[in-house]
């Protein structure tokens, strides 16, 4: 009889512990499928427009210059780098123009590029001065030019000539004005590219106002490039 | 009073004790959005309730029928507490505190549940208010599969990095203990216009023009729009990647001056922390 007790007892326990794990699991599962989400997974949002990745946004904009002085150097050249600047001459050395920083946000700056800077990069004459730099990473090629023998500069960048790499930029810039300074030709090489080298061609028909870009294939393309001896030399 | 009816009455007493605190728990506090930090105390609660009247009524109650009821009630129970223990109670409780112990973040997974991953503001020692959930925690569980991160981008601010689906969609939120009056609130995207230098590696740096971000990282150069940026409180901003880009998070250093303009005057830096699962280092930057 005891034995009976025992088992009935033991029955009802089962009975009952599936019964309060049915009676659980069927809460849980309740719980669950009313659960309100107050913060669900988005969907991606559409991408945006793609950045033009090409800081040019103006055609040229003013920098402040400074005046002529006169440097304890002894060079042939027209062009120096005394301490951290640039300096020309369009004297022969009698007094030497700063060429001063372009400090507008995206803009390259004279001072990053000293180590690259060639005579090659300069249009030096008493009536205009102009100097290219820049391409390095995010930074457009600029062209600062002064037609007050620095007392007042201009600096324009060319869209779209950034390299977009930290670590190389152009390996030769060349620049010259002909007509009297009214046509201004300039080049632009880079070694680094793929198997062979890429020259930019631009010109300028407001004596380096705004510059165009001259597409390969095109006669001007090949006049610039014999302007410069570049074709040629590359060939070689 | 004999001994039997004096712990009969104790452990009743007891067990009622523990009953009004779970009601009190489950009618007052969790409507308000107060809850245990540590999920298992409320279930440890249950089955002190139970054992403490159960042990009560053998104690009290001569009656074998009643005794035997009541013990089949309690078994009962137990398995339903245990049932909902296996299941709500299962809760990973993440606390990260900041180095200096002031802070801490505390999120709360339930991996078997639907409800979301709550961020919780320490109320007491064993309390905690939910204060926001995290976004798409419904459906992706990231404490339980490991896929987290957080990083305390300054002593006051906390960045956490989550998984949001197996196929590695990362989403982030960032904390913020800076106290503020908010009177102050500047808009830190704006704030940032200029260009920024990584304090002794100045080939890695930050530019804004408050329309494109250019972002130099390790030789690597990035563009980003600032419609991509999200701030948070009014100290950090979160600038989002896509798999061709990293996301980033830019916090500006306790005491920053503002310019009229609403720039950050000279001298202020910021801190800017990759953001993704791996092992990330922050970097401060320095006004150009």
């Amino acid at each position: 009889m005891k034995v009976l007790k025992i088992g009935l007892v033991g029955l009802a326990a089962l009975v009952l512990s599936y019964g309060a794990f049915k009676v659980s699991t069927d809460t849980i599962a309740t719980i669950n499928s009313e659960y309100v989400i107050k913060s669900p997974a988005v969907a991606e949002a559409p991408p945006l427009p793609e950045v033009t990745a090409d800081v040019d946004k103006i055609m040229s904009h003013p920098v402040q210059g400074a005046a002529e002085t006169t440097l304890p150097v002894d060079t042939a050249q027209d062009y120096v780098i005394y301490e951290t600047g640039l300096y020309v001459t369009v004297n022969e050395g009698e007094s030497w123009i700063p060429v001063p920083d372009d400090r507008e946000l995206g803009y390259a700056r004279i001072s990053d590029y000293l180590d690259g800077i060639s005579r090659s990069n300069m249009y030096l004459s008493p009536a205009k001065i102009a100097i290219v730099y820049g391409g390095r990473g995010p930074e457009n090629i600029s062209i600062l030019r002064t037609d007050s023998l620095g007392q007042g500069w201009s600096v324009g960048s060319i869209s779209r000539t950034a390299t977009q790499d930290l670590e190389n930029g152009y390996d030769e810039m060349h620049i010259d004005f002909i007509d009297g300074g009214q046509t201004g030709y300039f080049a632009a090489v880079r070694d680094d590219v793929g198997s062979e080298a890429e020259t930019l061609a631009f010109r300028s028909v407001n004596s380096g106002v705004t510059w165009d870009p001259i597409s390969r294939g095109d006669t001007l393309y090949e006049e610039i490039m014999a302007h410069f001896e570049l074709r040629e030399a590359r060939d070689e | 009073m004999n001994r039997k009816r004096i712990l009969g009455s104790s452990s009743l007493a007891a067990g009622m004790l523990l009953m009004i605190f779970q009601a009190l728990l489950i009618g007052i506090a969790e409507p308000r959005g107060y809850w245990l930090i540590h999920e298992w105390q409320f279930y440890l609660i249950n089955y002190g309730i139970i054992i403490f009247v159960l042990g009560g009524v053998a104690w009290l109650v001569s009656n074998a029928y009643v005794k035997w009821g009541f013990a089949l009630i309690a078994i009962g129970l137990a398995t339903a507490n245990t049932t909902f223990f296996y299941y709500m109670g299962d809760a990973n409780v993440l606390i990260a505190e900041s180095e200096n112990g002031e802070h801490e973040v505390i999120l709360k997974e339930y991996p078997k549940m639907k409800k979301e991953t709550a961020r919780l503001e320490r109320r007491g020692l064993l309390f905690g208010r939910e204060v926001d959930v995290l976004e798409g925690s419904s459906a992706y569980k990231a404490v339980e599969d490991e896929g987290y991160k957080i990083q305390w981008t300054a002593e006051d601010i906390a960045a956490l990095t989550y998984k949001t689906s197996d196929y590695g969609t990362v989403d982030h939120q960032i904390y913020n203990f800076r106290s503020s009056d908010y009177v102050s609130y500047q808009n830190v995207a704006v704030s940032l216009i200029g260009k920024w230098m990584e304090q002794g590696n100045p080939e890695n740096y930050f530019m804004s023009d408050n329309n494109e971000l250019v972002y130099a990282k390790d030789g690597e150069l990035y563009y980003y729009n600032i419609r991509n940026t999200e701030q948070f409180g009014i100290y950090t901003l979160v600038v989002r990647g896509d798999p061709s880009k990293p996301a980033f998070t830019v916090t500006l250093e306790p005491g920053t001056e503002f310019g009229e303009d609403g720039l950050i005057k000279e001298g202020g830096s910021i801190t800017i922390t990759p953001v993704e699962l791996g092992d990330t280092e922050s970097a401060e930057y320095y006004r150009e």
